[in-house]
């Protein structure tokens, strides 16, 4: 079952890792999501640059980006990327003419980073969702499974819902989204995994296309992780193993401060 | 009817009479007004990415201006009030020009919003019994009725 992946400018992941400092654990105001992007890289080489060389700093911040070698041709929205310092693209995708080598192809920096930790963070499929009272037009609500979904033939793209998004979970298609054809697979969702048109929002939906599915399929997020470190259930079924896990584990909810009331739970691996 | 017609005429004479400096002014403001439309039309066609707005920050200039001009309008509106409370002569030359200003700044602030959402094709979701507004929901829904 193929999730329909188009890639866009810039990218869109359902699923943004988010690193935080050890110190002052889960506070949203001090995550990162940008690490190791080229927005990160910049500002990193810059300071760097900067207290080399006291006051000729910024000077060599412009060199530093002009050393990048820009592609001889560039759609506008490519160079938009390159000038623009909050890219959200790694250093190596920015490159179109570099093809990478085993070497150089391998982002600059790495992780984990001392004194960090990083949690992953997509829609949270909020019981109260606070995306969908401010949409202008209804053209997202919340399913009656709980899962928030939205139509993309009627949304206006006036990205209400993304400023009410506490967690940045929903994503707005800047550019015109594609898919080759032969990549394309035909078994689509309405609400899910059909190609979406340039100037919507969209987000994570619980892969509606796999789990709605008589027999269901888990999310590809679950199905892919290679550590099974996410899981995924009935949370009305006291015997599903989600239930299992939230009884026995320590489980963290993201902002639950804000009465959003996710369905999208955190639990640590140990019991320490 | 003919009423109408006859402030539209004589507005056009207003219009189009005016010194060398009156029209170096509108000329420019119509360098302004094309170089505008250009733009927005390079944006229909590559999409909001040109603005270098991100999921980040995703309501940048265009909201900025639309929200600031809001304010201009309601503030140039409320100068009817004392107009209308006093009677008195002054206020009310006073008002006309508010009320000018008022309808200027509405009017921008409609090209904001239209220039700043991701179909503008779809504006029509937004009008009663066309669309389907989320009316007392949504506080945007609210902007739609003023």
């Amino acid at each position: 079952m193929k999730e329909n992946n188009q890639s866009r400018d810039p990218a869109i992941q359902w699923i943004r890792v988010l690193e935080f400092n050890k110190e002052s654990g889960i506070d949203f105001a001090e995550a990162d999501p940008y690490y190791c992007t080229s927005a990160s890289l910049h500002d990193k080489e810059a300071t760097s640059l900067k207290s080399q060389e006291g006051e000729l700093g910024s000077k060599s911040f412009i060199d530093a980006k002009a050393a990048i070698n820009k592609p001889a041709k560039l759609s506008p929205v490519q160079k938009s990327i390159l000038d623009n310092p909050d890219s959200q693209y790694p250093l190596y995708q920015v490159d179109a003419n570099k093809v990478p080598s085993p070497n150089e192809g391998e982002p600059t920096c790495k992780v984990p980073r001392a004194g960090h930790f990083y949690v992953p963070v997509a829609c949270q499929q909020c019981e109260n969702p606070p995306c969908v009272k401010v949409c202008p037009v209804k053209a997202t609500w919340k399913d009656p499974d709980g899962i928030v979904v939205i139509d993309y033939n009627w949304c206006i793209g006036c990205r209400y819902c993304m400023a009410a998004c506490p967690y940045g979970a929903r994503h707005f298609n800047w550019s015109e989204p594609n898919l080759p054809a032969e990549e394309f697979n035909p078994k689509t969702h309405y609400l899910g995994n059909r190609p979406r048109p340039r100037g919507v929002v969209e987000k994570c939906t619980f892969c509606i296309q796999r789990t709605r599915q008589n027999p269901g399929q888990y999310p590809a997020c679950v199905e892919i992780c290679p550590v099974g470190a996410r899981k995924f259930g009935n949370l009305l079924d006291p015997a599903s193993e989600i239930r299992q896990i939230m009884d026995r584990k320590r489980v963290l909810i993201l902002k639950n401060e804000l009465n959003t009331k996710p369905k999208f739970f955190y639990f640590y691996g140990t019991a320490t | 009817m003919t009423n109408i017609f006859g402030f539209i005429k004589f507005c056009l004479g207003l219009w189009t009479k005016g010194g060398r400096y009156y029209w170096a002014w509108v000329s420019f403001l119509g360098v302004l007004i094309v170089s505008g439309v250009l733009a927005y039309s390079h944006q229909l066609e590559y999409g909001l990415g040109l603005t270098n707005m991100r999921d980040s920050i995703s309501w940048g200039f265009y909201i900025g201006n639309f929200t600031f001009l809001v304010g201009v309008a309601a503030a140039a509106v409320m100068l009817v009030i004392p107009a209308y409370v006093y009677h008195w002569e002054p206020i009310k030359e006073v008002a006309l020009l508010g009320e000018m200003l008022a309808v200027s700044a509405l009017v921008m602030c409609m090209i904001f919003v239209t220039v700043d959402i991701g179909r503008p094709d779809r504006i029509t979701h937004l009008m009663p019994f066309l669309g389907s507004p989320n009316f007392p929901r949504s506080l945007l829904a609210w902007d739609v009725l003023v």
